[in-house]
């Protein structure tokens, strides 16, 4: 890792050693994780400027792509549907004329058949022939196509392009729709590529939003002592005065498939966990997988060769002195149990994915990809005064304790194999490009993200009343119809009347499209963080209802890859949020389960 | 591994699938079975807040026709002897007036009065045909499923109101329902295609091979895993679900086939123009509410299954 060591940009490490690649006592996973990250190392500058510009691009990028393809929409449409358009206005005109001149006549001959003028005789008769009139201008309103009858063209530029972002983003109002026989199947068309690539594009905007978001939030709340929103740097949160609160420890495996990069995601432990009972944790312990087990000790022997770790020495010697032990125990906590207080326990909670149940896919997987990240972290409890960066192994509970006396419980702050040496922020590792989600002191609480969208909705509604001259109560109808994607159609801006040809009208219509589409990312920045407040309040009930591993959910992008791994509770929302995006094809579920 | 221990190993197994069977069932028909009661409720609400309106259009429209004869009466009354030309230049007039209204009138959605109410009663509002419970259930499933047609909308505010409120809790129960509705036909499907594939081209089944090189008997070949429906059979699934529809709307309500797949393709993909609704042929015969209804009652099923097979489809 010697080339590794030399990005490192922590401060004191181990015994910074420029230990090449070692032999034989390496296993195979070492060996090709270290070349990787040498691979990756030289060039880490470049990688990063690369995704950084690939992020950039993409964004932006998306952004072009939706406006242009929008735009060539609105161009096409028009161009389709304006001719027979006007060429029904046309005809309309002139068949009212005809209407009304056969009904004029019929009035002339009722006048003439009385030769004496009985008023009601006559105005009964009249009236007669006036509902007759009604009923034909209904019908030839309606034969016309549109549900209207305006003189003022429908298929403007303007009109046009509400109409293509209608179709995109499935809300479809309807007030303009396609008559012609190529307009219907064009939209069937233009639908189908621009539905995918709308909600792409939300997505995308919806994880920006959401980081922003979430970082105005973190700083504006003056939280915390690092803001970790940053897509380089992975934080260690510190509660200095949750002593209180029970630790948990993730294993999370993440396999990048092309870039170095890896996504963690952390699920908070909540008040239900302390109630568990101890056996109950060693029983969980004991229901580790054993291919997980595999895979830490290993990642501990690298560590130890690497690095010269005394954190990884330590924990290879539990781990060996485990396997010895109690059956396959992994860190045996049993001395800890009666001495140590409530808060301090920890339930180490392990899941392990492996393609198939077989160890050598996860090192297939590790070894073929570009980078891969075997990576434990642990939020743990405040030891307080301890700086972030240091590795630590504590000894909980009373004892005498420290880092010398091989406690009977490990805890790291942030534990990484395969070149990240046993830095806390990770950030060493070139094969280690991680976000590292903000925990709960960060998390923006879903009332803020609830009130912020119906601000946002009542905002609307209130430009909407005053532009329109509609009420308040039919203007926030009309934006909550239009961002639900329901999108009835009864409300139209621009389309009111009077206002339809105007300048105007134009300018609102293309107003309206600017607020529909920003809402729209506004709903998609809210589900995404709403999302993880769901699933840390709602997913641990789930966790404890469903056996240990079973039906973890891989969302991969592309081919099913192993991306990141989440607890089962995030199976359920993330159904929801690939179907409420039903169209997307960039998200596919594929679910594995341990055996 | 001895007869003994596999029988062992075997009934709990059993009992463990059971178990997660009945689980499994419970939820996935538990959740259905809520989308469906939901929108029966839903019905109703709109039903009976929006039946309660009276139709003022008419009213007005009425009044307007009543001025009309009026004017027309004078505009003979005034002449002693009265020149054709003079008359239809005035009538004329009148009647473009009146043409304005009633396109002032259409335009706020006015639908006509159907001819054959000779009687003047003005008290008793006509029947509506879009808001009977099957329009109104076809109302409910367009606001949950956000396909929104517009062709019928809620005129009062406690409609609009109830729409607001009955969405935000709908849309995230049919997300739910589709979730699961399309978990249950994926594996359904995934099933009886890994069992036609084999059975055909006799697919060797994936085998897994402990670490010691030997056969993994034990194992259960997962075969949801393994088995991946192609693409293209997706796409075909959902191309044929919507050319069949096509066909069937075409034949229903007198559609061009064109038109019936339009409107299928733009309903199941939820953006729901509502330029094309499923009645409204036969709406203006007056008379036919039974078939109008039905029509109704068979566009919502066929919408609910089409976007579980859509979900389904997604899955994959």
């Amino acid at each position: 890792m010697g080339g590794g060591q030399s990005h490192n940009q922590q401060g004191p490490q181990g015994p910074s050693s420029s230990h090449g690649p070692n032999n034989g006592s390496v296993l195979a996973t070492k060996k090709q994780q270290h070349e990787n990250a040498n691979k990756c190392s030289p060039a880490k500058v470049k990688s990063c400027l690369r995704t950084f510009f690939a992020h950039l691009f993409s964004h932006i990028g998306l952004c072009i792509l939706i406006v242009g393809y929008t735009i060539a929409g609105a161009l096409m449409f028009e161009k389709l549907e304006k001719t027979y358009e006007m060429k029904l206005i046309g005809n309309r005109t002139a068949n009212f004329k005809k209407l009304r001149l056969h009904y004029v006549s019929e009035l002339w001959n009722i006048t003439e058949q009385f030769n004496v003028l009985y008023e009601m005789n006559w105005t009964s008769a009249v009236e007669k022939e006036l509902r007759e009139f009604e009923s034909r201008v209904v019908a030839t309103a309606n034969t016309a196509g549109y549900s209207d009858v305006k003189d003022d063209l429908h298929w403007t530029f303007s009109g046009a392009l509400l109409y293509s972002v209608s179709i995109i983003t499935t809300i479809g109002y309807g007030n303009t729709a396609p008559r012609t026989a190529w307009g219907k199947i064009l939209t069937m068309f233009y639908a189908v590529i621009g539905v995918p690539l709308m909600l792409l594009w939300l997505s995308n905007i919806g994880t920006l939003m959401a980081n922003t978001f979430k970082f105005a939030y973190s700083h504006a709340c003056c939280i915390s002592s690092n803001p970790s929103s940053s897509s380089r740097s992975v934080q260690t949160k510190r509660t200095p005065s949750s002593k209180t609160e029970p630790s948990s420890i993730q294993v999370k495996y993440s396999v990048s498939a092309m870039t170095c990069e890896t996504q963690v995601v952390q699920a908070q432990q909540n008040m239900h966990q302390r109630a568990l009972n101890r056996r109950e944790q060693r029983a969980k312990l004991r229901s580790l997988d054993p291919s997980a087990k595999q895979v830490l000790m290993e990642c501990a022997e690298y560590n130890v060769n690497m690095d010269q770790d005394e954190r990884s020495r330590r924990i290879l010697h539990q781990l060996h002195s485990d396997s010895g032990g109690n059956g396959g125990e992994m860190l045996n906590i049993s001395g800890m149990d009666e001495e140590s207080s409530d808060e301090v326990e920890s339930v180490i909670d392990m899941r392990g994915v492996t393609r198939g149940g077989d160890q050598s896919d996860l090192r297939g997987l590790n070894g073929g990809r570009g980078g891969s990240v075997m990576e434990i972290s642990v939020n743990s409890n405040g030891m307080e005064g301890t700086p972030s960066r240091i590795p630590l192994l504590h000894h909980k509970g009373g004892g005498v304790g420290g880092i010398e006396s091989g406690p009977d419980l490990v805890e790291v702050d942030e534990y990484h194999c395969g070149g990240g040496g046993s830095g806390s922020d990770g950030s060493a590792s070139p094969s280690l490009n991680k976000y590292h989600l903000p925990r709960t002191e960060q998390r923006v609480p879903v009332s803020l993200v609830l009130t912020f969208v119906v601000l946002y909705i009542m905002g609307g509604a209130a430009v909407f009343s005053v532009w329109e001259k509609w009420g308040f109560l039919d203007s926030a109808y009309f934006c909550f119809i239009t961002l639900s994607t329901i999108g009835l159609g009864d409300y139209v801006p621009g389309v009111s009347f009077g206002s339809a040809g105007t300048k105007e009208g134009q300018a609102q219509l293309i107003v309206c499209c600017l607020y529909l589409v920003l809402g729209l990312a506004i709903i998609a920045m809210s589900f995404n963080l709403v999302q993880e407040e769901v699933a840390a309040k709602v997913g641990i009930s789930i966790r404890q209802e469903q056996e240990e591993g079973k039906g973890i959910v891989v969302v991969g992008s592309g081919h099913p890859t192993l991306v990141s791994i989440v607890n089962p509770s995030d199976y359920a929302n993330m159904t929801m949020i690939s179907l409420k995006s039903p169209k997307s094809k960039a998200i596919s579920l594929v679910g594995y389960t341990l055996n | 591994m001895s007869d003994l221990e596999y029988e062992r190993r075997l009934w709990p197994r059993i009992k463990n699938a059971f178990r997660v069977l009945v689980a499994f069932t419970f939820s996935h028909v538990g959740v259905c079975g809520l989308v469906v009661g939901y929108m029966i409720c839903g019905a109703f609400l709109f039903q009976m807040i929006e039946k309660q309106e009276p139709n003022t259009q008419l009213e007005d429209v009425r009044k307007i026709r009543n001025e009309t004869a009026n004017e027309l009466l004078s505009i003979v009354l005034m002449f002693n002897t009265l020149e054709k030309e003079e008359f239809f230049k005035l009538a004329n007039a009148a009647i473009k007036n009146y043409t304005e209204e009633i396109v002032n009138a259409i335009n706020l959605g006015y639908e006509g009065e159907p001819l054959n109410n000779q009687t003047h009663s003005t008290s008793v509002p006509t029947e509506n045909v879009s808001w009977s419970f099957s329009g109104a259930f076809l109302y409910s499933l367009t606001v949950i499923t956000t396909i929104g047609y517009g062709n019928v909308a809620p005129r009062s505010p406690w409609g609009k109101i109830a729409t607001i409120l009955y969405g935000i809790i709908g849309m995230p129960l049919f997300l739910l329902y589709l979730s699961n509705i399309g978990d249950i036909l994926a594996r359904g499907f995934k099933w009886t295609f890994a069992r036609c594939c084999q059975c055909r081209w006799n697919c060797v089944k994936p085998r897994r091979y402990l670490d010691n090189g030997q056969l993994d008997e034990e194992a259960v070949p997962d075969e949801e895993e393994q088995i991946t429906v192609p693409i293209s059979l997706c796409l075909a699934l959902m191309v044929g679900y919507v050319w069949g529809g096509g066909l069937l709307f075409a034949n229903w309500e007198k559609w061009t086939i064109l038109d019936a797949s339009y409107f299928c393709f733009i309903s199941l993909s939820t953006i729901g123009f509502g330029d094309l609704v499923p009645g409204d042929a036969i709406s203006s015969t007056p008379g036919r509410e039974d078939e109008i209804q039905l029509s109704f009652i068979l566009c919502s099923l066929y919408l609910l299954l089409g976007m579980a097979l859509i979900a389904m489809c997604f899955q994959f």
